[in-house]
């Protein structure tokens, strides 16, 4: 009569169920996350206490760069096709049904209604690498605010929030202020950093 | 857990030709560790990235609004106005606007030590603290840092009566003259 023999435990264990799991999560969370498309400039905003995020929907952001040049951006892809038709239409640019696209792609837009053909023509590349001029706003143009009237039209639930970066002087943000006010805008969101 | 297979060296001339164990079950360890280590990378870098803001409310410039707010009559106690100047520089005042001098502008800093106890004091000082008024006047030399940070302090304070202003010409002249001396003169 054989001896019984123990059964062997082998120390391995099948790993492969595991990293099913752990592919799916990191396909998943890669999908629905996302990802912030590339900023034509980079801002520093400052700090804040405030508590509130900022949500992806019915936002349009002016930034604001060091040097104060402003640009304009909408996250939302449905709203952005919204507020670039009207703006079309408002400051007459005449863009092209491929210009109308690049426009899509680009995360902020920093050129006033003069040179938009020709920034919006260029490659991806070379836009990347251009140096933009950002939309006018001084006492006697003030462009930026018919964006910002146009993103107001086509979104009418949309808020408006500045981007202002750590080093951009106050003057800029005060004639944005004033010339806000004079269209009867006066509640914004002001993008800041956690603590 | 994982399995080491040694490849046998040396294989003798004449010896056997062994055939290969199959395994048929390749190592998965290292592929969970990646897998999981993207996935925390993903997670972290998500839910970090996403910026706060703050509300902000500018008041009505209409006519009747200006005439509204003459009216009303605010005591000096009930006030206190800031100045944001050059470098981070910021100063206080309690003061009549038309006489206020470079010599009433009391210099502090943006540290909790600073202007949020200088708000404190004065609103606890206030003949009427329900009314209390912080008004904002940042100069041209100020930066955006600056005005968020007052913004800030008044969501700390709980202030909720306050308003950012142009200065004044005269106030500006006791700016300028006060921003020319050194700090803590």
């Amino acid at each position: 009569m054989a001896a019984v023999k123990p059964k062997r435990h082998s120390p391995t264990m099948d790993m492969t169920a595991m990293c099913d799991v752990a592919f799916l999560l990191l396909t998943f969370f890669i999908m629905t996350s996302s990802f912030r498309s590339q900023e034509a400039v980079s801002i520093n905003t400052p700090s804040s206490v405030s508590k509130l995020k900022v949500e992806e929907t019915g936002i349009g952001t002016v930034s604001i760069t060091p040097e104060g040049k402003y640009y304009f951006g909408v996250t939302d892809p449905i709203e952005k096709r919204r507020f670039l038709n009207t703006l079309n239409t408002n400051l007459k640019m005449n863009l092209s049904d491929a210009e109308k696209k690049s426009f899509l792609d680009v995360a902020e837009i920093g050129v006033g209604k003069d040179r938009i053909k020709s920034y919006l023509s260029l490659n991806k590349s070379d836009r990347e690498k251009a140096v933009l001029p950002g939309i006018p706003l001084d006492s006697t143009n003030t462009e930026l605010i018919d964006w910002v009237r146009a993103y107001a039209e086509a979104n009418p639930q949309g808020q408006l929030a500045i981007r202002g970066d750590v080093k951009t002087q106050y003057p800029a943000v005060k004639i944005l202020f004033d010339e806000l006010a004079k269209v009867k805008f006066y509640k914004f969101r002001l993008i800041t950093k956690g603590e | 857990m994982a399995e080491v297979q040694v490849k046998e060296s040396g294989g003798k001339k004449g010896g056997k030709v062994r055939s290969k164990k199959g395994g048929g079950k390749p190592d998965m360890t290292p592929m969970v560790d990646l897998g999981f280590l993207l996935l925390t990378f993903f997670i972290f870098t998500t839910t970090f990235s996403k910026p706060n803001m703050m509300k902000l409310n500018m008041p009505d410039k209409s006519n009747e609004d200006v005439k509204e707010q003459q009216k009303q009559d605010i005591k000096l106690s009930n006030t206190i106005t800031i100045v944001m100047g050059k470098d981070n520089r910021i100063f206080w005042y309690q003061q009549a606007l038309a006489d206020v001098t470079a010599e009433d502008l009391h210099e502090t800093d943006y540290s909790a030590s600073g202007i949020r106890a200088d708000i404190n004091k004065k609103r606890a000082a206030a003949l009427d603290t329900a009314i209390f008024t912080v008004v904002i006047k940042p100069t041209n030399e100020a930066t955006f840092e600056n005005t968020v940070d007052i913004l800030d302090e008044m969501e700390i304070t709980g202030n909720k009566r306050f308003a950012i202003v142009d200065l004044m010409p005269e106030e500006q002249k006791a700016y300028q003259e006060k921003i020319a001396r050194p700090k803590g003169q």
